[in-house]
């Protein structure tokens, strides 16, 4: 099967995920599922159609489930929407195999919220375009999930040396200082988990760093059925491409976990400080993020805001005519209390 | 009838002119030196009076020595310029001269400047004769050798003459040269050009690395530890005394400051509490 949408099983209308009730509902007949009931529908369903849907696979076209209309995507995309009867659309082909997520964080953050975080960091800048939080343009705020690998490591440490803390105080000219000497032994496991790298290209990844971080506790085991109603991409950068700049970071917070525990000392020597990575478990991971792109003097503004946190991030456009303005009455004030400050109180 | 007549008249014409017959009379023979306060004697005081007498004659201008134990709530320069001015003193139509006051209400020594003076006795050359002041004698109560030293440094300033970068310059008021108007504008300009630059490098957000919580995405498993004390041991020295650092100011050393006294002259001045 290339395509699926998912169907109300009481009424066969298309269905949409809710971040805010975290449950899959029909906008048509008002019922709501658990992503797991219908996935446990939907698998019933499927292993009755699998035999006759068997020579779609290799369909490069897509057709919406729903209408039967072509839905046209990037080479990337995973979950879309109908162009016709805008029912969300799964190509499910890109969800599957290697291809098929283990996690996913599930937007907390719906489109309302987003574009009201959005407004509200947009409106603190004074020098923006007037159109720039209108609502025709907020209405493009798009739901996306972005690929991720995400990665559990375990590091057995063995951290042996001498501290040393410090006193001085001073009795009339005669300044003391009291050394005392420790020996310092951090020996075990530190597990580092849900540590996480961007796979995609398509979107800057600086972009996507920048709304970080997620709460990743609450991702929760992959079902498709959180996609519908949200775009979706399928990651390009494979995990053998991220391993050795996220091992670089584990192997940092590693230390930094270990110098938590030693604390207090004014010097630390260490003899002996080994971290050895053991076992390392690697997962295709989806991350919600609200995505809003801006035209402005041929110029494309892209903005991200956390699907889970809403945290907002992004360049903004300068109203050029608007900050020129006020920077000439700031240089014409200035120099107005420069001349009258020379001639009165100098 | 005509008699009383004229005899009114001639009365209220003398009491009419009385202020300026006094002003004449005292403008006729002002006295250079006025112990109101009673610190020299009378040979000491005829000692100042000729030796300033003969520092006015040389140099065309009036050389004052006042002192005083009632300012009448007045301040040191205002009891200073007020006396310079309605006594009468200054020589030529500019009123040159120098007033030495010491003000033992107010507790303080004022040197008052008028005239052409001002131009000699810059702000600098009146600090350094109120050193010579207090390092003559005042600080010892030696009000004579106080006033010596008044007039010995006044009259080396005085030979020197007008200094060569000297320029008059009212407190409180100034003009604009050209130059400090291009520094305004300069700095104003660069102020408007900054807050356009910066404002838009602002908007320009930067991108941060990812932010990861890893304390709390991390279980750390470690043997039990305890940190033990293998070693102490102490160390001394001795701390060098701290030095403390003097302060000191600079000023324009050409520049003499003037002011418009209680009569509307303009004067200069400057004095120290003592």
């Amino acid at each position: 099967m290339a395509t699926g949408t998912y169907h109300c099983p009481n009424c066969g209308a298309g269905l949409k995920y809710q971040p805010d009730l975290q449950k899959v509902t029909c906008d048509f007949c008002r019922s709501s599922f658990l992503p797991a009931e219908i996935e446990a529908f939907e698998n019933k369903k499927q292993t009755k159609k699998a035999a006759d849907q068997a020579d779609v696979e290799h369909l490069v076209a897509y057709h919406c489930d729903n209408c039967g209309a072509e839905v046209v995507t990037d080479d990337t995309t995973a979950a879309t929407f109908c162009y016709y009867c805008h029912n969300p659309v799964l190509i499910t082909e890109r969800l599957s195999g290697v291809f098929r997520p283990q996690k996913v964080i599930p937007f907390t953050i719906d489109k309302d919220s987003a574009i009201k975080r959005f407004q509200e960091y947009a409106n603190k800048w004074k020098f923006i375009p007037r159109d720039f939080t209108g609502a025709s343009q907020l209405e493009k705020m798009t739901g996306l999930y972005l690929p991720h690998w995400m990665v559990d490591y375990e590091a057995d440490i063995d951290y042996s040396g001498k501290a040393t803390q410090i006193r001085r105080w001073t009795t009339g000219q005669t300044e003391y200082t009291e050394h005392k000497e420790f020996n310092v032994n951090r020996q075990g496991t530190i597990a580092v988990n849900h540590l996480h790298e961007v796979a995609i290209r398509k979107i800057d990844k600086g972009l996507i760093d920048s709304i970080t971080p997620y709460d990743e506790t609450k991702a929760v085991d992959f079902s498709s059925a959180y996609l519908a109603g949200f775009f979706a991409e399928k990651y390009d950068i494979e995990q053998s491409e991220v391993e050795e700049p996220v091992a670089e970071r584990a192997r940092q917070y590693v230390r930094t976990l270990v110098q938590d525990t030693i604390g207090a000392y004014h010097e630390i020597q260490l003899e002996r400080s080994s971290i050895d990575f053991h076992s390392v478990d690697w997962t295709y991971a989806l991350l919600p993020a609200w995505v809003l792109t801006y035209q402005y003097r041929g110029q494309t503004y892209l903005y991200a805001v956390n699907g889970q946190t809403g945290k907002v991030f992004g360049s903004l456009p300068v109203n050029n005519r608007k900050l020129g303005l006020t920077s000439g009455i700031i240089a014409a004030v200035l120099l107005a209390a420069a001349v009258l400050g020379g001639l009165f109180l100098w | 009838m005509v008699g009383k007549r004229s005899l009114k008249t001639t009365v209220c014409l003398v009491f009419l002119l009385l202020p300026f017959i006094i002003s004449a009379v005292a403008s006729a023979a002002p006295e250079k030196v006025v112990d109101q306060a009673g610190v020299w004697s009378d040979s000491e005081r005829a000692i100042l009076s000729s030796e300033a007498d003969r520092m006015g004659q040389t140099y065309q201008m009036d050389i004052v020595l006042v002192t005083t134990d009632d300012a009448g709530g007045k301040t040191p320069r205002d009891y200073a310029d007020d006396y310079f001015d309605q006594n009468g003193y200054g020589v030529g139509p500019d009123a040159s001269g120098i007033l030495l006051l010491l003000d033992f209400d107010n507790r303080e020594v004022y040197i008052s400047t008028s005239g052409e003076a001002i131009r000699y006795m810059t702000d600098a050359r009146i600090e350094s004769v109120l050193d010579a002041v207090f390092d003559g004698g005042m600080l010892e109560s030696r009000y004579f050798d106080a006033a010596g030293s008044f007039l010995r440094e006044t009259e080396s300033f005085l030979q020197a003459g007008i200094p060569e970068d000297q320029y008059t310059e009212t407190e409180g008021q100034r003009i604009l040269t050209w130059a400090e108007g291009l520094v305004g504008l300069l700095i104003s300009g660069t102020a408007g050009t900054g807050f356009f630059v910066s404002t838009r490098k602002r908007y320009q957000a930067k991108t941060r690395p990812a932010v990861f919580d890893f304390r709390q995405n991390s279980i750390a498993q470690l043997i039990p530890y305890e940190d033990n004390l293998v070693n102490t041991f102490v160390t001394t020295r001795i701390r060098p005394p701290v030095n403390p650092t003097g302060g000191g100011g600079l000023s324009g050393s050409g520049r003499s400051t003037v002011h418009r006294s209680g009569s509307g002259r303009m004067h200069g001045g400057g004095g120290r509490r003592f």
